[in-house]
């Protein structure tokens, strides 16, 4: 590693580690980490006029604009989507057969999260959830942060079987030909036993803060119709129709080869079209310390880039797994899983993809791997592995509650860990005993999974929670 | 077939952005979402081609500079430059006028056009408002004096930062060239202004002048700190901006402003979400829609048919091309953006510079005067009509251009004569 290569590395520590200790403001930290990247390069073509020029503007080039884009045009359409009462209208709905039992809730959520981030990309699924959870959690006096520590992590799981689930996943299946439905049929019994693991770790993690919620707060809410909450009609069904074009789009739009970003992108003008005058409020609206953020970090994991850190990473890794088949599945799963762990998850599958491709000839469902891997490594060790968690914590911090970084880490890593053993296992099992052994037996596994872990507590939830408001309801 | 496709758009988008009838940032967007559709349907590039073809720099730069003058604004900076000029004016609308159109000569040379106007702008709407006359004048000419002051200094504006960049021009070359051009160009403009505006530059009202000028400049200042910060920051960014394209190699503006940007908002700490809020990201969208369309036309190969057209035309004869290479691309500024005027003519302007060196300066002058001919042509242009809009006196593109086509036409005259005349003598 030569000495340009090395300040860029310290810089990005150094940035990494102001960001994490939560001293210093976190946008303005990365985009002036960023700045510092590119100071060097500066410097370095200074001192050296003769190498090859590192210029400012090429490297702002490598910034993955297209996420930023597509990330701001998301949080373009959630803003006007909660400005049209949609999500209190869909936060009741759902949190009605509740009957204020938080336990209850906090499954409904979860299970609401992994399906739909099924669907939309983690980005978006967080800024769809995180505001009505908070909502929701607001009135029935509950503590939102398990709530939305837990949907980050179930949204990064849920979206390994689905080719528009997470943007990574697009990146890897456009890299190495991936197949969308042996993606889906691999991924989807294992990534439902993941939720029930997810499940019993977080609830024992989080059981102290969950409990019943005081009964006039419960009957408030149950009593509101759920439609009194939208705040305006026309709004309300743009947005309805909005999210409808958003979910066709990401769905077919891979198969014609309709990038998410440019279905989003017509999705937020055509909105911002609707809203005419209030076009300027929306834009105002948007997370812009977050997109921010995003576009520090992607500056930063440029700079590493373009010294070639990341390529040298990649040779590395290429020459420890020979063709092994075991440990080439073995690495595929943590080494991608721990990079993204700080890294953001985006850059790690633009670099391992190609890799991926390469080692096939060892093992066929090496970029199966790949997805699960960055899926699950957003979560362990640090919440900046996938925008996702940053969204959901930028969240916390507009509410004047933040969910500081330590306490992500700590509930993101037992639960990262688990997913990563239970997914390793299954990796091995579907390599040697077979895929379709495998798939069958974690089908059976995640029915009786659903039944005896998280259908108790929907039902009893329900019966006690309607049982316990009549109770209440007898005694007044 | 796509190429049409795309002009179509690109016109549509354009009447429906001058209309004023509908969201300009909304509409951009649209339109660069539907270049997207036709590039796809057409198998002539993907979504990602036009969002890599985008000036991503130059939004950063932008965006960079209007958080700075956001954190400026907060500080009571403005308010306190705003009072200190406006004393020995002694309230008088004219001379008011007179000194605040010097005041933005001088700073365009330093500043980039759309930094000038966001310093500007605001800190003109406060005096106007204080002595209660109308500030719409003060922008139009505001706007019209801070595109063509930033034609002799290489970071006056982005435009010809990208030319002088492309077409290797001598910063030195450029100053000494064009400053007499842009003093003359402001004393021709001085008398036409109070002359056009004669009945909106009525003196104030006595009381008004005798309050304002009792108040102390010192009170305007909100904080200290972001004060002195906030002049620290001005003062790094005039001399990076002025030192650092001299540099080899050159210290880019954009890297310049998000450094000092970026160190300011970890200074300013818990409120950056305010700061970020404040921000203008309607114009910044709707300069991504924009550059997304202009990076259309570029992929379907539109704007490399314009460049040989043009070559094709100018020969070798340099008073042509002189004619030429102001005309031309000062009536495209007027309808394009000049900054994606100046990205594609910039080479074709380097082919020229054989034939004549004042052909690349001639170019970086005709973007910059065209850049006012209609509203949309230069950012600058856009943010005085967004800065009337937020105080609900808007300005109708129909009264900037009434004002500034013609005397950006005379200019473009005055600046040919000026040309033709250095072209005999070099």
């Amino acid at each position: 590693m030569d000495a340009l290569g090395l300040s860029i590395l310290v810089v990005f520590v150094i940035t990494y580690a102001l960001i994490s200790s939560e001293k210093l403001n976190r946008t303005g930290m990365s985009l002036l980490g960023m700045a510092i990247v590119g100071v060097i390069f500066w410097a370095t073509n200074f001192l050296n006029p003769e190498l090859q020029p590192l210029d400012f503007v090429h490297f702002i080039e490598t910034i993955e604009w297209d996420t930023i884009l597509f990330v701001t045009a998301m949080m373009i359409i959630v803003a006007v989507a909660g400005a049209s009462g949609m999500f209190q209208y869909l936060a009741l709905a759902l949190a009605k057969p509740s009957g204020g039992i938080h336990k209850t809730l906090y499954t409904l959520f979860l299970l609401f999260v992994f399906f739909i981030s099924l669907f939309l990309d983690n980005v978006s699924t967080t800024l769809i959830m995180a505001p009505l959870t908070i909502q929701v959690c607001r009135a029935l006096e509950v503590d939102f942060k398990p709530f939305l520590v837990s949907e980050a992590i179930v949204c990064n799981i849920g979206s390994i079987p689905s080719i528009v689930g997470a943007v990574p996943n697009i990146v890897i299946a456009n890299e190495t030909n991936l197949d969308a439905g042996l993606l889906f049929i691999t991924f989807m019994p294992l990534s439902f036993i993941l939720l029930i693991v997810t499940w019993l770790i977080l609830n024992n993690h989080y059981s102290s803060s969950f409990g019943v919620s005081d009964a006039n707060a419960v009957e408030f809410l149950l009593d509101i119709d759920p439609t009194v909450m939208i705040k305006s009609r026309r709004d309300f069904y743009a947005s309805v129709v909005a999210f409808a074009f958003l979910v066709v789009g990401f769905a077919l739009g891979p198969s014609f080869h309709i990038p998410p970003v440019m279905v989003a992108l017509l999705v937020a003008s055509g909105l911002l079209i609707l809203a005419h005058d209030r076009a300027v409020e929306f834009l105002a609206e948007v997370g812009w310390d977050t997109v921010f953020f995003l576009v520090g970090l992607f500056g930063l994991v440029g700079g590493l880039n373009i010294t070639g850190l990341i390529s040298d990473l990649g040779g590395f890794l290429q020459n420890i797994i020979g063709d092994n088949s075991i440990a080439a599945i073995v690495f595929m799963v943590w080494v991608p899983a721990t990079l993204s762990a700080f890294l953001d998850n985006l850059p790690v599958s633009a670099v391992l993809a190609p890799i991926a491709v390469t080692l096939s000839n060892v093992s066929t469902i090496l970029p199966l791997v790949l997805v699960f891997a960055v899926g699950v490594g957003g979560n362990v060790f640090t919440p900046l592995g996938s925008p996702s968690n940053m969204v959901a914590i930028g969240f916390s911090e507009r509410e004047h509650d933040p969910i500081s970084y330590g306490e992500f880490a700590i509930a993101g890593t037992k639960a990262g860990m688990a997913h990563l053993v239970v997914g390793t296992a299954y990796l091995l099992l579907a390599e040697f005993i077979g895929l379709a052994i495998a798939v069958i037996g974690t089908t059976i596994l995640g029915v009786f999974g659903f039944i005896f872990v998280l259908l108790p507590h929907l039902r009893r939830g329900n019966e006690k929670g309607l049982s316990g408001t009549r109770k209440i309801r007898d005694v007044i | 077939m796509a190429a049409e496709l795309i002009i179509i758009i690109f016109v549509v988008t354009y009447i429906a952005i001058s209309s004023e009838k509908v969201n300009r940032t909304a509409t951009a967007l649209l339109g660069m979402g539907a270049a997207g559709i036709v590039l796809w349907a057409t198998g002539q590039g993907t979504f990602s081609l036009i969002v890599e073809r985008i000036e991503w720099p130059t939004i950063l730069f932008v965006t960079s500079m209007f958080i700075i003058v956001t954190i400026a604004a907060s500080s009571g900076m403005f308010q306190f430059l705003a009072l200190t000029l406006t004393r020995p004016t002694q309230g008088q609308t004219r001379h008011l006028f007179v000194s605040l159109l010097a005041f933005v000569f001088v700073i365009s040379l330093f500043f980039d056009t759309t930094s000038t106007m966001l310093i500007m702008g605001p800190l003109t709407i406060e005096l106007c408002k204080a002595l209660d006359i109308d500030f719409r004048p003060f922008l139009i000419s505001e706007a019209v004096t801070c595109n063509f002051a930033s034609i002799s200094s290489i970071v006056g504006a982005v435009p010809n930062l990208l030319i002088a960049d492309k077409a290797h021009v001598d910063p030195g070359f450029l100053f000494g060239a064009l400053l007499p051009l842009s003093i003359i160009l402001f004393i021709v403009s001085v008398p036409l202004f109070l002359r056009v505006f004669e009945d909106q530059l009525q003196p104030t009202e006595e009381d008004l002048v005798s309050q304002m000028l009792l108040i102390n400049p010192q009170y305007m200042i909100r904080s200290k700190t972001d004060f002195y910060l906030s002049i620290l920051a001005m003062i790094i960014l005039v001399l990076g901006f002025t030192l650092g394209p001299g540099l080899n190699p050159p210290l880019q503006p954009a890297l310049i402003a998000i450094t000092v940007a970026s160190a300011l908002l970890i200074l300013a700490r818990e409120w950056v979400d305010e700061i970020l809020k404040r921000v203008n990201w309607g114009t910044i969208f709707f300069l991504i829609g924009l550059f997304g369309l202009i990076a259309s036309l570029d992929i379907t190969g539109v704007i490399d048919a314009l460049g040989i057209g043009i070559g094709a035309l100018i020969g070798g004869n340099v008073t042509l091309g002189i004619v030429f290479m102001t005309w031309v691309p000062a009536l495209l500024s007027a309808v394009i953006d000049n900054i994606p005027v100046s990205a594609v003519l910039a080479p074709i302007a380097l082919q020229f510079a054989t034939v004549s060196p004042i052909l690349p300066i001639a170019l970086i002058f005709a973007v910059n005067v065209g850049g006012f001919i209609l509203p949309i042509g230069s950012p600058a242009n856009i943010l005085a009509l967004v800065f009337a809009e937020k105080e609900r006196r808007p300005i109708l593109m129909k009264d900037f251009a009434r004002v500034a086509t013609p005397l950006g036409l005379l200019m473009i005259a005055i600046g040919t004569g000026w040309l033709l005349l250095l072209g005999l003598i070099i």
